[in-house]
């Protein structure tokens, strides 16, 4: 399968802060890719990069099979884009925004716009700085999906929305998703995790992962051991096992690389026969938080 | 270009107002305009209760309207702000040329074209043919234009108010540094730094130019600050070095004194003249300098000649060899043949007068005020060949021909002022000779030779930077009037218009010995 996007050892300093550090990211084309990432972990500026709307300070991006740095004018219309932070035209009325986009646009569906508008309940003649912050998100996000772009880009697009708005965005972006690539960064992990195909972890700079979210999905488990006698954390236990803790005879860790056999013979290795093992599946969510707590704890 | 003229049509929607706004000041500005043609009384009197607020208008209305274009321009290229990381349109298909030529586009169609309306409308009401000199306009319009473009590159660089504010800030420190420097000698930069001129036009014009097309391009922000900031550095490191009180002297060959078109002479002033005003510059360097007038005359300028005075230096040499240059500095005499038996208003003596006043150091000058010194004058001035033709006064109403129309102001007071229009781009020397006789002259022969006659000369060739494609300007005809009263302008020998022809430049010097500076001190 060809990337939609690739980049190779990409970076991006301010000044002295290295915002980027080396990213090498590839998003197949068809993938519904999510970027997660804690706060300042250069989510936004890696989307940033890889539109021109920043340039990179390293390395390489490619988008549709473009330098990323040379993305301009006619390749935006195989690309949408929408940002929480965009500013839009506010004094122009929704009917008028949809008006002034479209000439931009060969590919432009009117009657997809009408049916966007309608699903997103959109109201044409009211100004875009008298909309919500959903609804203006709502109409960005529409404005970006009327050309049936083939990459559509969304940065951080659920934050502080209601769930009613969040899942009309989810189901307009979703109706899309058979004929585009789809690269989006959130903090909302749950609603990622219920249609996203890929994911990549970024933190402070660094992609610490990325593959499919099944992969991803399998290779994690909370394990929980019970033991015959209480016990303590062992001095040493292997890399993939993130947060041990003891309590009584109980002990628990969360395997980053699980493999039932494997993880088996370690826990045999560690303990010693042990009395139960159970292997709990996790959410999106919960790897998440693992992942920054044993970093965090590691730093 | 059809993505130019979409942008071009959102940008007249969403500056509607603003562009409402500025279209009535300049209507405001066109109608007030005309009151600047008109003799100030003669307006007043004629105009009413309104007549005072168009006069005003059009001295304002001007500057106002450029600020409110400036204001409007910046607001322009902010719409699809070139700085910063979250404008929408940076992730749109956007054809950079084609956004760049949008706003190119909006300032011809609500800039440039309504001005130019004004403008011909203006001329015709002035009595001029609107396109008898379409170069001024284009020269006012690319002007006006050329002011328009370190706005719009600081604007460019700024990607909000707060930013554009903070960039303002740093221009207005590095402008007021400019004309600090630019102004740290006694005379501005003229004739000799023409070169240093351009070379400050181009920085100031070109690198902003510069700085828009590269941000429009590439949206290059931080590397467009800091080329817009070395252009700034350089204007005010240009205004550092450039030489000061300069003349191009080339243009001004030296003759010999025996050859000279003028010869030069200095006279003592009368114990009784009367101090005359000093120059606001010379009133705040009081502390360092002292003003010297010499006192020079310029004699001799031959029939059918007039001689315009450019510039003066003045070398001081005292005693010991310390010497004292005062640069060139820049004047505006017109001296011309002494009819034999014609007296003059004001009188012949200061009709020939060669201003040669200049600002001498203090220490030089209590050290040696009162001892014997040598000076060196160099004068540089331009010959003409007269040309006179009569032209009639009616009803206070003169044709300067090829020139313009002039209204005089009917009151009879010894400055006898006459307000004049142009539609050319500058003024070239240009006189009105008043003639008046004790009885009129039988034959045309005596008609050259009047007991009495004043000119008004005028003109200098500079232009100034405006709007409106009249320009005005007001010679002074100053007559005696403590003369017997028989004196009389004839109807055969109306007033005359000189438009002498340019012959050649030349630089004249002349060395004056034990000269005591201090009978030269214009008093403050």
């Amino acid at each position: 399968m060809s990337s939609a996007i690739k980049t190779e050892q990409l970076s991006k300093k301010f000044w002295t802060v290295k915002a980027l550090r080396e990213i090498s990211l590839d998003v197949p084309q068809g993938a519904i890719y999510a970027l997660v990432g804690p706060n300042g972990a250069g989510k936004t500026t890696a989307i940033k990069v890889l539109m021109n709307i920043l340039a990179p300070s390293g390395g390489q991006a490619e988008v549709l099979g473009i330098d990323s740095s040379r993305l301009r004018g006619d390749f935006f219309t195989q690309i949408g884009y929408v940002s929480e932070n965009q500013e839009i035209p506010e004094w122009m009325r929704v009917g008028q925004f949809f008006d002034y986009l479209r000439p931009f646009y060969p590919n432009w569906d009117r009657e997809l716009e009408n049916a966007l508008l309608q699903q997103m309940e959109l109201p044409r003649d009211r100004k875009l700085k008298h909309l919500s912050r959903g609804m203006k998100m709502k109409a960005a996000l529409a404005s970006s999906l009327a050309y049936r772009p083939k990459l559509i880009v969304l940065d951080e697009p659920f934050t502080g929305l209601d769930p009613l708005v969040r899942d009309q965005l989810i189901e307009g972006l979703l109706e899309r998703a058979s004929e585009a690539t789809i690269l989006i960064s959130s903090h909302d992990l749950a609603e990622i995790e219920s249609f996203s195909s890929h994911v990549g972890y970024l933190e402070q700079g660094r992609l610490k992962f990325s593959e499919e979210m099944s992969s991803l999905a399998s290779r994690f488990r909370e394990v929980v051991v019970t033991l015959a006698q209480a016990t303590a954390v062992p001095a040493k236990t292997p890399e993939s096992w993130l947060q041990p803790a003891a309590a009584g005879a109980t002990f628990q860790f969360i395997e980053s690389r699980f493999d039932q056999e494997r993880t088996s013979a370690a826990i045999q290795q560690a303990f010693g026969p042990v009395r139960d093992v159970t292997y709990a599946p996790m959410t999106l969510r919960a790897i998440f938080l693992a992942m920054a707590k044993s970093s965090r704890a590691s730093a | 270009m059809r993505q130019t003229i979409h942008i071009f049509k959102k940008d007249l929607r969403r500056f509607s107002w603003e562009i409402a706004a500025t279209l009535i000041l300049l209507g405001v500005y066109a109608w007030c305009q005309p009151a600047s043609w008109q003799p100030l009384d003669m307006f007043f009197a004629v105009g009413g209760g309104s007549a005072f607020l168009r006069y005003q208008g059009s001295m304002v209305l001007g500057l106002f309207l450029v600020v409110a274009w400036t204001i409007l321009l910046v607001r322009l290229v902010q719409e699809e702000s070139l700085a910063g990381d979250k404008q929408f349109w940076v992730t749109r298909p956007y054809c950079w040329p084609s956004l760049l030529a949008a706003k190119v586009l909006f300032v011809i169609v609500v800039v440039n074209l309504p001005l130019l309306i004004v403008q011909l409308g203006l001329l015709r009401a002035a009595g001029f043919a609107p396109f008898h000199h379409p170069d001024v306009l284009l020269f006012i319009n690319l002007g006006l234009d050329a002011i328009f473009l370190p706005f719009a590159a600081l604007a460019a660089i700024s990607g909000s108010r707060t930013q554009l504010t903070r960039v303002a800030i740093v221009a207005l420190i590095l402008m007021i540094a400019w004309l600090a420097l630019g102004s740290s000698g006694f005379s501005v930069s003229w004739h000799g730094t023409r070169a240093w001129s351009w070379l400050g036009e181009v920085i100031l014009f070109g690198v902003p130019l510069v700085v828009i097309v590269r941000q429009y391009a590439w949206r290059k922000t931080v590397q467009s600050r800091w080329i817009l900031l070395g252009g700034a550095l350089a204007l005010v490191l240009l205004s550092a070095v450039e030489p000061k009180s300069t003349l191009n002297e080339a243009k001004y060959p030296v003759v010999s004194s025996q050859n000279a078109y003028i010869q030069l002479h200095m006279e003592r002033p009368p114990e009784s003249q009367t101090p005359r005003p000093i120059l606001t510059k010379a009133l705040t360097q009081a502390d360092r300098y002292v003003a010297i007038d010499l006192d020079l005359y310029g004699d001799e300028v031959a029939d059918g000649s007039v001689v315009e005075g450019n510039a003066v230096r003045v070398t001081l040499q005292a005693a010991d060899g310390t010497q004292w240059d005062s640069g060139w500095e820049r004047v505006f005499n017109v001296m011309e043949h002494n009819q034999p038996g014609t007296e003059t208003s004001p009188p012949v003596r200061d009709t020939r007068r060669f201003n040669a006043l200049f600002l001498v150091d203090k220490n030089f000058f209590d050290r040696y005020k009162d001892a014997p010194i040598s000076v060196h004058v160099t004068a540089a001035a331009t010959l003409f060949r007269d040309h006179a033709e009569p032209i009639d006064e009616s009803e206070g109403s003169l044709i300067l021909p090829g020139i313009g129309f002039c209204r005089a102001t009917e009151r009879p007071v010894s400055l006898y002022m006459y307000t004049c229009r142009t539609d050319r781009a500058s003024i070239p020397l240009l006189g009105i000779t008043s003639r008046r006789f004790r009885s009129c002259p039988a034959s045309p022969d005596e008609l050259l030779r009047p007991p009495d006659q004043s000119t008004a000369w005028t003109g200098g060739g500079e232009t100034i930077e405006r709007l409106s494609p009249v320009l005005t300007f007001t010679p002074y005809l100053q007559r005696d009037e403590t003369k017997p009263q028989s004196f009389a302008p004839c109807n055969d020998a109306p007033l005359l218009f000189r438009q002498p022809e340019e012959v050649r430049k030349f630089r004249v010097e002349k060395d004056f010995k034990d000269v005591k500076l201090a009978d030269f001190v214009r008093q403050l």
